[in-house]
């Protein structure tokens, strides 16, 4: 802040009125108005609506009706303010069941083609792009992936698939089947860091010897800590 | 002219010559909301100590939330920021011979504090687990089977309920068969609840086929990954 003159000018923050000396008063009844606005608590907005840059300052609060999302507003060097979530409840889950899968193709990609709706948090099948659960945000995401398959005989594999690679065989479940175990199933249950936009579904492969194989695969994804 | 005030945060306006006259009110007030407000671990401070967008820390335990003004009623709830939460329960329990996938819920015992944040015995009712706030959960079961079968044909099988539903076992089972030596499972589930419904119990599912009874030490870890 510059010393006071005979001008007006603003807190670099808030955006206070300051007037010098005798002046001083008239600035109290604008000032109190724009900390009842925007200086304490958060600023409520309807969901995926950003306040006015004449409403936000660097390190507002921000909240979303309804979605109980919260971000705080951070001034960048051009003087922009960005979302910087600190809440974002996000969840989705997706499924998938088929009778047809073909035999020994190693790292068959494979998507959903529905959610279990009331299992989603602020997401519906619309974040599915090309069958695959696109995440919304930069963020530390819980994930898990479930596939109930039909009792043949051989292995099931099932591996996480994101937007750059496959995963390495590090976290892949791997299930024998032989002989004819009538309940195979994998599990993987793990945390990964993944980049808004990103494609997520599952890697799945069998060598039952046919194609015509029952499967039930399921997968949920969970924002637990925004980046 | 008399003073009016501001609609949040009743801050005091005055009018030309009595405008110094708001300084020792207003002062106060933002003293008191700067930063949010402090309360003792699960209090909840009166509406008229409230704001519509007041963020309100309690001591200690790590959870914050905004205060949501009801536009008609004028009154507050939660719209919780932060609650670090998570509860781990366990038992030894014996299992009758059912069917590999015939899952019935049997109940945990003893809450582990040193696997509790946030959570104590209280949050184990009726033997399952009760998740204290609409969020998104994370379910963690183990499972440890003591006797060995060696035969053919023998499963041991682990599942998480969700309010005491036996069929969203589908989702998340897990079924193993036979071994000469201890059988183990292991099963997850994240999952959700609305806020219009009430905070259901999550429970341990168990089934297995020897022909006899079975015990099992179970092991069930319940995390709130984010509140809604």
């Amino acid at each position: 802040m510059t010393e006071p003159t005979n001008d007006t000018y603003f807190t670099p923050k808030l955006g206070l009125t300051v007037h010098s000396m005798d002046d001083e008063l008239d600035a109290q009844v604008p000032n109190w108005e724009r900390l009842d606005t925007s200086f304490a608590g958060a600023i409520w907005v309807t969901p995926g609506t950003i306040p006015d840059n004449t409403i936000l300052y660097d390190g507002a609060l921000v909240a979303e009706r309804e979605t109980g999302k919260v971000w705080r507003a951070e001034k960048n060097v051009l003087g922009n303010f960005e979302q910087k979530w600190i809440k974002y409840p996000w969840m989705i889950m997706a499924v998938r069941t088929g009778s047809s899968f073909p035999t020994g193709v190693s790292d068959h990609e494979m998507g959903f083609s529905d959610v279990v709706q009331y299992m989603c948090v602020n997401s519906s099948a619309a974040d599915l792009l090309e069958t695959r659960i696109v995440v919304p945000i930069d963020a530390i995401y819980a994930i898990r992936i479930w596939c109930q398959w039909g009792g043949l005989g051989g292995y099931r594999s099932l591996k996480l698939y994101t937007e750059l690679a496959v995963d390495t065989s590090n976290t892949e479940s791997i299930v024998g089947s032989w002989p004819h175990f009538p309940y195979p199933q994998n599990y993987i249950n793990l945390t990964r860091k993944l980049q808004k936009g990103w494609r997520v579904c599952a890697g799945l492969w069998h060598n039952s010897g046919t194609d015509n194989i029952n499967y039930d695969l399921r997968m949920e994804v969970a924002v637990v800590t925004p980046l | 002219m008399s003073a009016t005030n501001s609609s949040r945060l009743k801050l005091r306006l005055e009018s030309d010559d009595e405008l110094v006259d708001q300084f020792a009110t207003n002062w106060h007030i933002l003293d008191k909301f700067a930063g949010g407000l402090l309360v003792a671990p699960g209090t909840t401070p009166p509406d008229s100590e409230l704001y519509d967008g007041c963020l309100v820390r309690e001591g200690a335990n790590g959870k914050s939330w905004l205060a949501v003004r009801n536009p008609l009623s004028g009154t507050y709830s939660k719209s919780w920021l932060t609650y670090p939460w998570q509860c781990a329960a366990y038992a030894n329990v014996l299992v009758g011979s059912s069917q590999p996938d015939g899952f019935v819920v049997y109940g945990l015992s003893t809450v582990d504090p040193l696997r509790c944040t946030n959570a104590d015995s209280s949050a184990l009712v009726g033997g399952q687990l009760i998740p204290p706030i609409p969020g998104i959960y994370q379910a963690q079961l183990h499972t440890r089977w003591s006797y060995a079968d060696g035969a053919d044909g023998i499963y041991k099988s682990g599942a998480i309920s969700l309010n005491g539903n036996v069929g969203v076992r589908a989702w998340n089972c897990d079924i193993r068969r036979k071994n000469n030596n201890v059988v183990t499972n292991f099963c997850a589930q994240i999952f959700t609840f609305s806020p219009s419904e009430a905070p259901y119990p999550v429970g341990v599912l168990l089934a297995q086929n020897s022909g006899g009874n079975r015990d099992v030490d179970i092991d069930l870890t319940l995390t709130l990954l984010s509140p809604k």
